[in-house]
């Protein structure tokens, strides 16, 4: 057991210290160059055949069955109100309280 | 430092020399910055050049708050983090799409195409499986760790850069170094199952 732990303190320094003799990059003489090209290069447009589509048609399944929960949403709410006024007998004129208090 | 005041000066002027002068000067540590955060030559040159061209859109705004340098490493530092994180969102979606069996995704590692050029060959794969672990710190133990252990920079310049105190980058980096031990413990206890 003791083993395997000094095994894994040892794995685990010899990762931390893989980047100790890092040598620093020196670069590229033709960096600049290719940085005034793409200076050059007009502003980028989004190209339509990098669109998703697969993801596209999720996105508009979603949008589509969030507005067809929502309509039969209302239609529910609308239809529950019809069956409570029906069921109390609750007309326009009933409850025209303060045109016959007038 | 007058220099330096030339230089911002010429380049808010719009001066094309001016410009190369400062990539001349900056290239080598930009290019450093952007490789220690995104171990992948070209990936980190097109950061690098991504920096340059914003330095060269927007030195206008540049107030001399903070040095030149200084604000062109934040600016490395930036595009670094958002292209990690870019990269991190692009894994998540390709893992959504493995699970519905979308054709032609993958799930991949954020470092599939990890080669630092300055690792020596017989670190590469430690160092990839460090820089897995790397990916899991919190922003500010990470540009500290990264500044310091990859970059080379000294505590000063690392809190110069993040705008904090010497004593807060020291804290930053000890507790880095402890989070990445941790993690790390933990990936090779699994392994050795």
């Amino acid at each position: 057991m003791d083993a395997k732990r000094k095994k894994i303190e040892q794995e685990v320094e010899r990762t931390m210290r893989s980047l100790d003799q890092l040598q620093r990059y020196k670069g590229d003489p033709a960096f600049f160059r290719r940085l005034q090209e793409r200076m050059e290069e007009p502003a980028p447009s989004i190209p339509l055949h990098r669109i998703d589509w697969r993801m596209a048609a999720a996105v508009a399944l979603l949008v589509i069955n969030l507005s067809v929960m929502a309509l039969s949403l209302r239609q529910n709410t609308s239809s529950l109100s019809e069956s409570v006024a029906e069921a109390y007998s609750l007309t326009a004129g009933s409850t025209d309280y303060y045109s016959n208090s007038n | 430092m007058e220099n330096e005041k030339q230089l911002v000066n010429a380049l808010q002027n719009g001066s094309e020399e001016a410009f190369k002068t400062l990539v001349a000067i900056y290239q080598e540590n930009i290019l450093n910055t952007c490789l220690g955060f995104v171990p992948n030559l070209q990936d980190a040159e097109d950061l690098a050049q991504e920096v340059f061209l914003t330095v060269y859109r927007s030195i206008g705004s540049f107030r001399g708050e903070a040095a030149l340098s200084t604000w062109i490493y934040r600016l490395a530092i930036t595009a670094s983090l958002e292209a990690i994180r870019y990269r991190k969102r692009k894994k998540r979606i390709a893992f959504f799409q493995s699970l519905t069996n979308i054709e032609g995704s993958e799930a991949s590692d954020v470092h599939s195409n990890f080669g630092h050029p300055g690792i020596l060959l017989e670190n590469q794969e430690r160092a990839r499986v460090l820089y897995q672990h790397i990916d899991k710190l919190p922003d500010n133990q990470r540009i500290a760790f990264t500044l310091h252990k990859v970059d080379g920079l000294s505590h000063k310049e690392i809190c110069e850069i993040m705008d904090t105190s010497i004593s807060a980058v020291e804290s930053l980096l000890f507790r880095a170094n402890r989070n990445l031990k941790k993690s790390l413990k933990i990936y090779y206890e699994k392994q050795m199952i």
